[in-house]
């Protein structure tokens, strides 16, 4: 037993050792903090071009930043140099106005990255006047609907609000869930209500609200809210909603058990990995309101940020840019990583080949920003994002109504704005 | 000479031995405590080099605070389920257990299992028998012919709460049945004897034979129990994180969400104390009042 | 009898059927985890086991557990024995005071004291390190209660007549006492192995550098966000069962008759 003990601790301290010779070897370490496992891919081609990089790779997920984890970890300066976060108010602009990103500006002018972004992608990651990551993919979000099952009992793709409801319920006639949602995770809640909101009261009057004096409690959203929690209560998407997590939800999807979910274009890596036997597709949900044309919500992803304790700002910014501004890197980003990068594709011609038709749709609506909504729950910081989230929780288990709801929000918002956390 | 014969029997040295330990204790747990105290009269967002002092405001906006009332009687919820699924559970098998012939080995690790698997993975587990559609509840529910009764669990405003704690108290049990069962292997088996010869039956002996006996046990049981159950937080975090919209929230999970979630790290702390407080309170009047009534 | 029998077998389905609904499931593939949950695989897709280990790193995330499990485990075995001893054996001044002190520590909940922790370990240098999770996870109090009680039981003529034989303090307590307290200290050493093991929340916040970050934690990789891939999570849970599995078999024993010892008698 005695031995036996002897052995493990040297083992440890072996282990242990080891582990910090590594980092003894005179490369430049940068920690990247990543989201889809095709970054793995882009890592390795930069760090054989580029031996005197060791790129110290991790992934992250939302818990980081809504659990303060990355925060803490940014202040006490462990944490990553690069890292790939939502470009929005509730995220990279909090961890931007506390300080703890590298501002951009200069690289932005050096890399030429200023003339290249679709300018209207540049206004999330930009705050209080600076630059602070860069747009990472673009995704839009909205009804993703089972071509087949659709085919099957003959339904075409509604124009008119009232011909999606007519085909909902003509879906749980046939036995289909119509609409399946998995709100018991916060994130899915925020897809379906924005898709809603901006089918009721338009990107002019989210802009309103976002950057203005607009309310959530005003009549034009409190119309979506009401719309969404109706088509709970009939059952048209499903009641047990809130005990689906996303993944059990999109289950539910691939097992042809419902017919369609409000989802984001992300969902690609996911289809294209395992379901692309399976014909999906995506419609834009009609419009509620009157005066409404009827958009995708979403807009920017990710983006990614630096570190402003960043010991190597001049090789993160040069590993950045080899993703975005190269054909290889961009190649990666479309083929491997499913996602469409908010700068013209170098070489498109040649790429288009190895796209799926979503995505290639995604790049054409992406010269025209008109065309997409505000995907709310990026643009909330986090005190209003929790209430945001419970709130709609609530709305969809007809726990509250869609007044009360949109009203708890509002005063969390007003509760931000005197804080000074809404950006402008 | 008296002074130094009266030192020498304070038996100081003691502390020498209790030194790593009390070193450990005060760095990592009784100092993040004191500062935990201070931060409570203080509004922070945990990463801004700037707080801002609001003496009491974050216990007087405590007083006030809806969803605290909510989660505090779902704890106390928690803790009358937890009673009877999970001491209940863990007393029966224990004493089942301990009046086998045989086999009592192989039972004891068997139904200790569930308390080997962490957390997350038996809310994971937990979390695929209540889905609505293919869970084993809800088929089970079916195939009896009670299908009506079949409904989302984990989003049920009425049942999410209980569907956690029921789930809780198949990881936990285990670790209170160890506990009796230890407790039981200390009775004295002559009392069993007598009992027989009084004639008493199964039922009466578990009453007043067994029970009695293990006395000292039951009350550091059940205060262990009391302890976690105001403290309950991992299974609800990772089955429904205290929703829908609050029904199976509990303090630490509101506590959680509130220092981390929503960035207010000066009222999570108030709110952490003031759990601490209670769960210290409960405790020692539960003790207290064992001690008093043991005859 | 039977009677006894009987429900000890329902419960033992009760205990282990959950657990081995993930097993089944983890030989299948993700369309038939959904359509076929209750039913055998198909085909048993052991390449599932191979590539959790592989694509979740398992094999890193299983040794970073080890680093912290074992020493935060022989930690607190020696720290909670010293500790033990001396309150359960000797009478010295404060000893009920400050014996009060360690078990107020039982009552307090991990998110009173979780920030400033954090804090403390940033300003200690121990973020990102696997000291700073399990230093903070040796002064317990439940071993030094546990110990405590075990120590009590042991007649005090032991003691005594080791010290007429001139011994001193610390000897009598390494070798007479310690070797004597295998019972208390095997229990202690699951409940501290399997503590630490499954733990999640503390590594998690201490730890965000993936390479030493333990299995819990690691985990959570096959939970994307955005993607969660449950034939690679099933396999890597049941994967991740096995050493404390392994552990509790090699001790277990010694389990029962520690906790007998140690936590009951008043």
């Amino acid at each position: 037993m005695r031995r036996s003990f002897k052995v493990l601790s040297l083992l440890l301290v072996i282990l242990i050792g080891m582990s910090s010779i590594s980092s003894a070897y005179g490369q430049k370490v940068i920690k990247f903090a990543y989201e889809g496992e095709w970054m793995l891919e882009f890592f390795k081609w930069y760090t054989q071009k580029n031996p005197d990089i060791k790129i110290e790779a991790s992934p992250i997920t939302l818990e980081d930043v809504d659990t303060g984890a990355l925060q803490l970890a940014l202040v006490g300066g462990t944490g990553p140099d690069i890292m790939q976060i939502d470009a929005a108010p509730g995220r990279m602009g909090m961890l931007a106005l506390a300080g703890l990103l590298y501002p951009l500006d200069e690289f932005y002018a050096k890399y030429g990255w200023d003339k290249k972004f679709f300018p209207w992608t540049l206004r999330s990651v930009t705050y209080n006047g600076k630059k602070y990551g860069l747009p990472s993919e673009v995704e839009y979000i909205g009804p993703f609907y089972n071509k087949n099952i659709f085919k099957k009992l003959g339904l075409n793709i509604p124009k008119t609000y009232e011909e999606f409801k007519n085909l909902l319920s003509k879906l749980k006639s046939a036995g289909y869930i119509p609409v399946t949602q998995g709100t018991r995770d916060p994130t899915p809640r925020g897809h379906i209500y924005a898709n809603f909101i901006e089918a009721s009261a338009g990107k002019i009057r989210v802009e309103r609200l976002l950057y203005g004096n607009g309310r959530w409690d005003s009549p034009e959203f409190n119309l979506g809210a009401k719309e969404l929690q109706e088509l709970v209560r009939s059952d048209l998407v499903y009641k047990e909603c809130n005990s689906l997590k996303y993944s059990e939800s999109n289950n539910l999807l691939w097992t042809e058990k419902a017919a369609m979910t409000f989802m984001g274009t992300w969902i690609l890596y996911e289809y294209l990995k395992e379901y692309s036997k399976m014909d999906f597709g995506y419609f834009i949900l009609p419009p509620i309101g009157k005066d409404v044309p009827g958009r995708f919500t979403g807009g920017l992803g990710s983006g990614y940020a630096i570190s402003a304790k960043t010991k190597y700002p001049e090789e993160c910014v040069r590993i950045l840019d080899a993703l975005f501004n190269t054909p290889e890197g961009q190649k990666m980003m479309l083929t491997v990583g499913k996602v469409v990068p908010p700068l013209p594709i170098l070489d498109f011609s040649k790429v288009k080949k190895d796209l799926h038709p979503l995505q290639i749709d995604v790049i054409q609506k992406l010269k025209d920003p008109k065309g997409i909504g505000y995907n709310l729950s990026v643009y909330v910081p986090t005190t209003v994002k929790n209430v945001y989230y419970e709130n709609i929780q609530g709305l969809m288990g007809l726990m509250i109504s869609p007044e009360e709801c949109n009203r708890n929000i509002q005063k969390e918002w007003e509760r931000a704005k005197a804080a000074g956390l809404i950006l402008k | 000479m008296d002074l130094k014969r009266k030192l020498r029997r304070l038996n100081l040295w003691a502390y020498l031995f209790i030194i790593p330990a009390l070193t450990f204790y005060s760095v990592f747990t009784l100092r993040p405590l004191t500062q935990s105290i201070i931060l409570s009269f203080y509004d922070w967002d945990g990463f801004n080099p700037v707080k801002r002092f609001v003496s009491f405001a974050n216990y007087i906006e405590a007083l006030s605070d809806l969803v605290l009332g909510l989660a505090l009687l779902n704890n106390i919820k928690w803790v009358l389920i937890s009673i009877i699924l999970s001491q209940g559970t863990a007393l029966l098998l224990a004493v089942l257990i301990s009046r086998c012939i045989i086999g009592q080995s192989f039972f004891r690790s068997v139904l200790f299992f569930p308390n080997m698997l962490s957390p997350m993975i038996a809310a994971l587990i937990w979390g695929r028998i209540y889905d609505p559609l293919i869970g084993f509840v809800n088929t089970f529910l079916k195939s009896i012919g009670y299908g009506h009764l079949a409904r989302g669990w984990l989003g049920s405003p009425e049942w999410a709460l209980i569907a956690v704690c029921i789930a809780n108290s198949w990881r936990a049990y285990g670790y209170y049945m160890v506990l009796y069962l230890a407790g039981l292997q200390s009775v004295d088996p002559t009392l069993y004897d007598a009992a027989k010869v009084d004639g008493a039956n199964g039922w009466q002996e578990f009453w007043y034979v067994t029970l009695p006996s293990i006395r000292s046990t039951t009350t550091l049981v059940l205060s262990l129990a009391l302890i976690n159950s105001l403290m309950t937080f991992d299974m609800v975090w990772g089955m429904t994180q205290g929703g829908p919209f609050h029904r199976s929230e509990v303090l630490s999970t509101l506590i959680y969400k509130t220092a981390f979630a929503s960035n207010r790290v000066g009222y999570g702390c108030a709110l952490s104390l003031m759990q601490a407080i209670l769960i210290f309170t409960i405790t020692i009047l539960f003790i207290r009042i064992r001690e008093r009534s043991e005859g | 009898m039977r009677l006894i029998f009987i429900i000890l077998l329902i419960y033992t389905l009760i205990a282990l059927i959950p657990f081995s609904w993930v097993v089944l499931n983890s030989f299948k593939n993700n369309t038939e985890i959904f359509s076929n949950p209750f039913g055998f695989p198909k085909q048993f897709l052991f390449n599932n086991y191979t590539e959790a280990w592989v694509t979740g790193k398992l094999m890193q995330y299983m040794i970073n557990s080890f680093i912290i499990a074992i020493p935060t485990t022989l930690g607190t075995l020696m720290v909670s024995s010293l500790a033990g001893y001396a309150f359960g054996r000797i009478n010295f001044w404060g000893d009920t005071l400050v014996f009060s002190i360690f078990l107020f520590g039982l009552m307090i909940p991990f998110e009173a004291i979780m920030i400033p922790l954090y804090f403390i370990l940033k300003g200690l240098g121990l973020l990102e390190s696997y000291a700073g999770v399990i230093i903070p996870g040796i002064g317990g109090p439940f071993g030094i209660f546990l110990m405590r009680n075990f120590f009590r039981q042991i007649p005090l003529e032991l003691s005594d007549s080791a010290r007429i034989d001139g011994c001193g303090e610390f000897k009598i307590f390494l070798y007479i006492m310690l070797p004597l307290a295998k019972p208390a200290l095997s229990a202690l050493a699951i409940f501290s192995f399997m503590g630490s093991w499954n733990s999640f929340l503390f590594p998690y916040i201490v730890i965000t550098n993936d390479a030493k970050r333990p299995l819990q934690v690691g985990l959570l990789n096959f939970q994307q966000r955005f993607y969660t891939d449950y034939r690679l999570l099933f396999a890597a849970i049941v994967l991740s069962m096995i050493p404390v599995i392994f552990f509790y078999v090699l001790f277990h024993r010694q389990f029962i008759q520690g906790i007998a010892s140690g936590a009951l008698k008043e």
